[in-house]
């Protein structure tokens, strides 16, 4: 079923980006009074870029995923699209997705959602997941929360029952109560009282979920980029959940024979043997859990690496990796590697326990945003001065190549790192600084190439001296003759901000800690290199896929663009 | 041939400019930036101070930790951080003098034992005078600050500003998050904060009085009198003395980085230069090895590419190339490290490093076999970055020339000459095609010293990009401006000197 949903909403995207966006772009270009009329030769180029299937089937991936990621809020999140409650509805998740769009991340609607609000009692947030599960099961899931209800009251009255007899016992031995000692006991009488009334109204409550009342609509994926996997066992971060050949970790169990004399690393080292009858591997990772084997398993008291293997392959020895505070492993305490059913966290969590799921797809959805923006501003800014440049010829000419010469011998990587330890950059910060230090001449020295021949031209010539103004020459005329070079570049100069951002985030001086990103997953991949290779390696393949694809739109729009035709004899 | 002269001479021209600029830049960002030295040891102290009181006493306790105002002051003075920026720019450039410190040895100071002794004469009044003060100050339950001695505020100070005492009072109960608030309220009286005590400065009237306060003002003339009669004395040998009783040749003379004193280096204190040419070998080593590499491959795939142009070879290996361009050289050696390295698949390489920590000991034990293999190991995955870093861009250079060239018409005379077609390609065209890829050697020089500092992270290698990366977390300036001094350097004498090559190589190349 969701796997249905989630082709539905890729198709959705796709027809959304290839033929609702241009249908838009036209509708609003057509209110200004502008029409869009594309030349022979320009149409002749676009057929035979479509006709390059590789490169324009990825333009079709790489676009409709963007523009599908730009609503990951309502289709990957920790929070439903909408909940309802009687005549209470919300809508957690498109609120999150207004935020994000309107201002950045720190939006103008609430993000809170009153738990009395909707049938649960209390005055804290609404635990969205428990709300779904009374959804799901309003019989079955409702009693603990009567049950926890009941004993409120029952411990309420037994600290009101205390306070009254301290209180009796000072007024029989002759002594005033203390203030607070009687508020104390009031207080607690009306909370009582409000106790008792929220448990007269759960029947009604119940009633109302039990009746299809109260519905929740989760997202495609029900976790977030910003919120840790409480809800899963051991220590983060995890292995992924997903069965895939190498990454997961496989399902072993074995015991703890008892401690060892000789330490490894400082470490304290334990003798393992193994259960099944198969023998264990260096690198093994197996968690150290309460004896209580029935239950599902939810209390890890430490984690073992197997670092050494005796010969016959059943016993070997294990370093301690993480052991909580204050427990002690127990002997003949069992050990298992791995208790994450399939699809619980798919690929696994990064090391503060965030699902990489929403991490990946999130951080595509930053790092091809933030190439976007940095190719536009600065291809903006650079056409600029290359048209100056090439237009008015001269000394502006002459100074302003001589300004990008200088300015481009600087170390940019160094500058923005020095920067970057001192004021810790935001989204848009990285992009003003990546745009002043680099992007905005990536570009200028081909446009002021164009506009230099292109001004000697007599359609050029005509038009000035017919008296239009330069800035309409510029923009009219040279403008969209001289688009070849932008176009043909932008892919590859694409490439190059992607990879800067991953660099930047890699080392620590790139976006904000809290933003989801695939170069900080590297990092945290690097710091865990032997033992959690998902780290390194699902980023890595996000990576090499989106500039893969990437370079073979660049690599069409060259071909169909800027066609090099080589003849050679034989 | 003499545009082309007069084009590299302007080119030389522009390298002095450029320089400058690039490193004002940078110069400018860090002195503006704060977190330098001084604030780097701050910290420590008060880390240090943190882990002494085991995590208690609170958030008061770290605030009055860190250097006082006369330790500050003399640790800028030793960082050239008191002077403004454009002057303590020339000074580090060398165009403008400087005063250099060294502290004055013992040995030195046996050669005029008597005019020493005096000084030691001078230096014990002054302490005595520091001492009789402090006494006094702890008697009086005063503190000083500059030449001033602070008094407690007085229940008369209180009445006077009463409103603006409640506040102070309430920021002083906020905590530290309010404390600047109350620093600006407190300095707007010309007071000042002292634990948890407001102090003031004691009025003209109340020195000229009896009491314990002017006994202190008194003293703290005599003290600064008897400390000034030091100097005076050590001035003829142009020798100062610090509060802390050592004293420091003061020269003053020209000393930047045109006369080859790039500064000490905070945190390995080296003079930065030889801490950065230590490094040298090893990312010379690095990106040799990998410029071969790239070499090695990239041309003979270059060349197949062109051959075969859109034969099936050709788009096979494209993809290649496409990955290549995709894949950033670090990366790719991440992959290498959790897929070699021994983590959870093969264990075949080590997990970075220049060499093993025992090569020394197997290379003077004779086990060179041992050794060769090691130092092979270490260096595969490195090699391998440098490689994918410039995979693509060589590979398509080749191809692209290699084609252009076929097109040529001395191609097409060579054939109609009866030339085989081996012949034709590998020593007509080739060696025409190879022109812009040895070309590119001067961009080259710049990897080749200064390593990427990525690739030298990933693989742990201590070379110079991981020397810059750590400097620049460490806020180490010297180093971190003489590996941009350097780096810079190379890189713009590299793309001359690429020009260069191509002029010279190339006859048909004229430059404007």
């Amino acid at each position: 079923m969701t796997f249905l949903l989630t082709l539905l909403v890729l198709a959705a995207g796709v027809l959304l980006t290839q033929k609702g966006i241009p249908w838009l772009f036209r509708m609003a270009l057509g209110i200004c009074g502008i029409h869009v009329r594309t030349s022979p030769v320009t149409e002749k180029r676009l057929r035979r870029f479509r006709s390059i299937r590789r490169g324009y089937i990825s333009f079709v991936i790489v676009t409709s995923c963007f523009t599908t990621s730009m609503f990951l809020e309502v289709l990957v999140n920790d929070r439903p699209v909408m909940i309802r409650y009687g005549d209470q509805t919300a809508y957690p998740a498109v609120r999150d997705l207004f935020n994000t769009w309107i201002f950045f991340r720190d939006g103008p609607f609430s993000t809170f959602d009153r738990s009395g609000d909707f049938g649960i009692p209390g005055d804290g947030p609404l635990d969205y997941k428990s709300f779904g599960k009374i959804v799901a099961d309003p019989t079955g899931s409702f009693g603990p929360i009567a049950e926890g209800l009941r004993n409120d009251v029952k411990s309420l009255e037994q600290e009101i029952s205390d306070t009254q007899q301290e209180i009796d016992e000072l007024i029989a031995d002759g002594e005033e109560p203390d203030d607070w000692l009687v508020e104390d006991l009031q207080a607690a009488r009306i909370d009582l009282t409000k106790l008792r009334g929220q448990i007269a109204e759960l029947g009604d409550i119940q009633q109302l979920f039990a009746s299809g009342g109260a519905s929740i609509i989760w997202p495609l994926y029900r976790h977030g980029p910003y919120k840790n996997r409480l809800d899963l066992p051991g220590t983060a971060p995890h292995g992924p959940s997903l069965p895939i050949p190498g990454l997961t970790p496989r399902y072993r169990s074995a015991i703890l024979l008892g401690s060892n004399e000789q330490l490894l690393g400082g470490r304290p080292t334990y003798q393992v043997g193994s259960v099944d009858g198969k023998p264990l591997e260096e690198g093994l990772k197996l968690f150290v859990i309460e004896e209580d084997a029935d239950e599902r398993i939810t209390d890890v008291l430490g984690i073992l690496l197997v670092r050494e293997v005796d010969p016959d392959g059943l016993h070997g020895t294990a370093e301690v990796l993480a052991q909580g505070e204050g427990k002690i492993f127990p002997d003949k305490a069992q050990l298992v590697s791995r208790f994450l059913e399939t699809w619980e966290a798919p690929l696994g969590t990064s090391d503060s326990g965030i699902d990489v799921v929403p991490l990946l797809l999130y951080g595509f959805r930053v790092s091809v945003g933030f190439a976007l923006m940095v190719l536009g501003v600065g291809y903006l800014i650079g056409i600029l001065a290359g048209a100056i440049m090439g237009y008015y010829g001269g000394w502006t000419d002459i100074l302003l190549q001589r300004f990008i010469e200088i300015w481009g011998s600087v170390p940019f990587l160094f500058l923005i790192m020095i920067i970057a330890s001192i004021i810790d950059p935001s989204f848009w910060m990285l992009v003003i600084l990546l745009v002043v230090l680099r992007s905005w001449m990536a570009i200028t020295y081909q446009i002021r190439g164009e506009f230099y021949r292109e001004k000697a031209r007599d359609y050029v010539q005509a038009a000035i001296g017919s008296g239009v103004s330069d800035f309409t020459v510029m923009l009219r005329h040279i403008l969209p003759n001289s688009m070849v070079p932008v176009i043909s570049r932008a892919p590859f100069s694409f490439v190059t901000y992607i990879s800067a951002l991953v660099s930047l985030d890699f080392l620590g001086f790139g976006l904000p800690p809290t933003d989801p990103s695939w170069g900080r997953l590297l990092n945290q991949g690097f710091q865990f290199i032997l033992i959690y290779p998902h780290l390194v390696l699902l980023p890595v393949v996000a990576l090499a896929i989106t500039l893969f694809l990437v370079v073979l739109i660049g690599e069409a729009v060259r071909e169909a663009f800027d066609p090099k035709v080589f003849s050679r004899l034989r | 041939m003499s545009g082309m002269w007069t084009y590299f001479t302007r080119r030389l021209l522009l390298v002095p400019v450029t320089f400058i600029v690039i490193t004002f830049i940078v110069y400018a960002v860090l002195r503006i930036t704060p977190g330098g030295p001084i604030q780097q040891l701050e910290n420590q102290m008060r880390a240090a101070a943190a882990g002494e009181a085991g995590g208690g006493g609170g958030g008061l306790g770290g605030e009055s930790v860190g250097l006082d105002e006369k330790a500050r002051d003399e640790l800028k003075a030793y960082y050239n951080l008191d002077q403004p920026i454009p002057l303590a720019y020339l000074q580090w450039l060398g165009v403008y003098p400087k005063k250099t410190r060294t502290p004055v040895t013992l040995e030195y100071r046996r050669d005029d034992a008597d005019f020493w002794q005096q000084s030691q004469q001078l230096w014990n009044d002054y302490r005595e005078a520091e001492h009789r003060l402090q006494q006094s100050l702890i008697d009086g339950d005063l503190l000083v600050s500059g030449d001033t001695i602070l008094i407690e505020v007085t229940a008369a100070d209180r009445s006077r500003f009463p409103e603006k005492l409640n506040q102070a009072d309430q920021l002083l109960a906020g905590g530290v998050s309010s404390r600047s608030q109350l620093n600006r309220l407190l300095s707007g009286l010309g007071w000042s904060l002292s634990g948890s005590r407001f102090m003031r400065p004691i009025t003209t009237q109340e020195s000229g009085e009896a009491g314990i306060a002017a006994v202190c003002q008194r003293q703290l003339l005599v003290q600064e009198d008897s400390y000034r009669s030091l100097q005076q004395h050590l001035l003829p040998l142009n020798i100062e003395p610090n509060r802390n009783g050592s004293y420091y040749h003061v020269k003053n003379a020209l000393s930047g980085i045109l006369q080859g004193d790039f500064g000490r280096s905070f945190t390995y204190n080296k003079d930065a230069l030889t801490v950065i040419i230590s490094k040298f070998p090893i990312s010379i080593y690095f990106g040799l090895i990998g410029y071969l590499a790239t070499w090695l491959v990239c041309i003979p795939l270059g060349i197949s590419k062109a051959i075969r142009h859109r034969g099936a070879f050709d788009t096979a290996t494209s993809v290649l190339v496409f990955l290549g361009y995709a894949t950033p050289g670090f990366v790719a050696c991440l992959l290498l490290l959790v897929l070699f390295g021994g983590g959870s698949y093969w264990n075949l390489v080590p997990l970075g490093g220049f060499r093993s920590p025992d090569w020394n000991q197997w290379w003077q034990q004779g086990q060179y076999l041992t050794c060769a293999i090691d130092q092979i190991k270490h260096t595969l995955v490195p090699m391998f970055g440098y490689l994918v870093g410039s995979f693509a861009s060589m590979t398509v250079l080749m191809k692209n020339s290699l084609l252009d060239n076929l097109g040529a018409d001395y191609v097409r005379t060579a054939f109609a000459k009866g030339l085989t077609e081996r012949r034709v390609i590998y020593v007509h065209a080739l060696r025409n095609s190879l022109i812009p890829i040895t070309a590119g050697i001067g961009h080259f020089l710049g990897l080749l010293f200064a390593g990427s500092f990525l690739i030298e992270k990933v693989c742990n290698i201590p070379g110079m990009g991981l020397l810059g990366y750590e400097s620049i977390i460490r806020r180490d300036y010297p180093i971190i401006l003489a590996t941009l001094v350097i780096g810079v350097l190379i890189r713009l004498t590299g793309n001359i000197f690429s020009d260069l090559i191509w002029a010279l190589i190339d006859p048909r190349i004229r430059f404007k």
